[in-house]
């Protein structure tokens, strides 16, 4: 079974005519871009199963994922990329179904969304945006060790966050 | 028990972090290829593991302290720990050859987070500096104890 809801995005696109460290670091937005996605179409799916106490802290997590969703696509924008689309659909690690499930729909996740922040801060051809993909990498790290706490996974903080 | 309460990192950092991403456009068309401008920071990610094994020293000294502290700051030696043998090794450091921390007198969970929230912030600064090979463990160390961090707020 598929552990993740966004299968990696492999290279491709390069038309030569571009310097491939700024194609490389606009693959590594793309792919957080998918994770944005990823994340707020689990968030949404997760929160009628969640207690109160729990739903409230998810609808503010729902709010961040949109907002650096649109982050993300405005500067894909302003370098010429087309933001990659969200899936018409995703197919959840398992069914969600109760409270449980729901918050293993959320630990996959952000631990998918920490492993495409990741992937920027090595990928990232500046200071300011290694900077950038390093601070949303933290706060999925910290996102995540809620959710994993949530679901009893031990350790609750992964030891080495957004390693796939 | 270690909840996390609210959104700790805060929306306002997280907006002032976003223009960084918007003003990309400059900043990749000032970019040269290549990585050269990355020095190696092996000296750097070895100071980084000395700092994991005194971190973990020092969750020893307050698990000494108060045996009730295990649950909670076990994970964090451990994770320490691991953190300080991935660090030597891509620092290139042998097996076995790390300096034996101190042990510290006593320490609490405050003394605990302070250190750590050194060690994050540490790491933090490192991996700007960092080859694009180093920035990933680096960067999986500094989420790692920056949760840790709020973990134990």
């Amino acid at each position: 079974m598929n552990r993740h809801l966004v299968p990696a995005q492999d290279g491709g696109g390069q038309d030569g005519t571009e310097q491939p460290s700024a194609q490389v670091a606009k693959e590594a937005l793309q792919r957080s871009l998918a994770g944005e996605h990823a994340a707020i179409w689990a968030y949404s799916t997760a929160l009628a199963f969640l207690p109160p106490d729990a739903a409230s802290r998810a609808r503010t997590e729902l709010e961040a994922h949109r907002t650096l969703r649109r982050e993300v696509s405005e500067a894909l924008t302003e370098l010429g990329e087309r933001p990659v689309s969200a899936q018409p659909a995703y197919t959840p690690p398992q069914p969600v179904v109760d409270e449980l499930s729901a918050s293993a729909l959320l630990v996959t996740a952000e631990t998918d969304a920490a492993a495409a922040w990741r992937s920027l801060v090595e990928r990232a051809p500046s200071r300011e945006m290694r900077q950038a993909g390093l601070t949303r990498m933290i706060e999925s790290t910290v996102r995540c060790a809620f959710w994993r706490r949530a679901t009893d996974r031990s350790p609750a903080i992964p030891v080495f966050p957004g390693r796939s | 028990m270690a909840g996390v309460t609210g959104p700790v990192l805060g929306r306002r950092r997280l907006l002032v972090s976003a223009a960084a991403v918007v003003a990309l456009p400059p900043v990749l068309a000032a970019c040269s290829p290549g990585t050269d401008r990355r020095a190696d920071a092996s000296e750097a990610l070895l100071a980084m593991a000395d700092a994991a094994r005194r971190d973990a020293a020092l969750v020893a000294a307050a698990v000494t302290s108060d045996p009730a502290l295990a649950g909670r700051l076990e994970p964090l030696r451990a994770a320490r720990l691991e953190h300080a043998a991935a660090l030597d090794e891509a620092g290139g450091r042998p097996p076995g050859a790390a300096p034996v921390p101190a042990t510290p007198q006593a320490a609490d969970v405050a003394a605990v987070r302070d250190s750590v929230d050194g060690s994050a912030r540490t790491a933090s600064e490192v991996v700007i500096e960092a080859s694009a090979l180093q920035a990933g463990l680096v960067a999986e160390v500094a989420a790692c104890c920056a949760a840790y961090v709020v973990a134990l707020q």
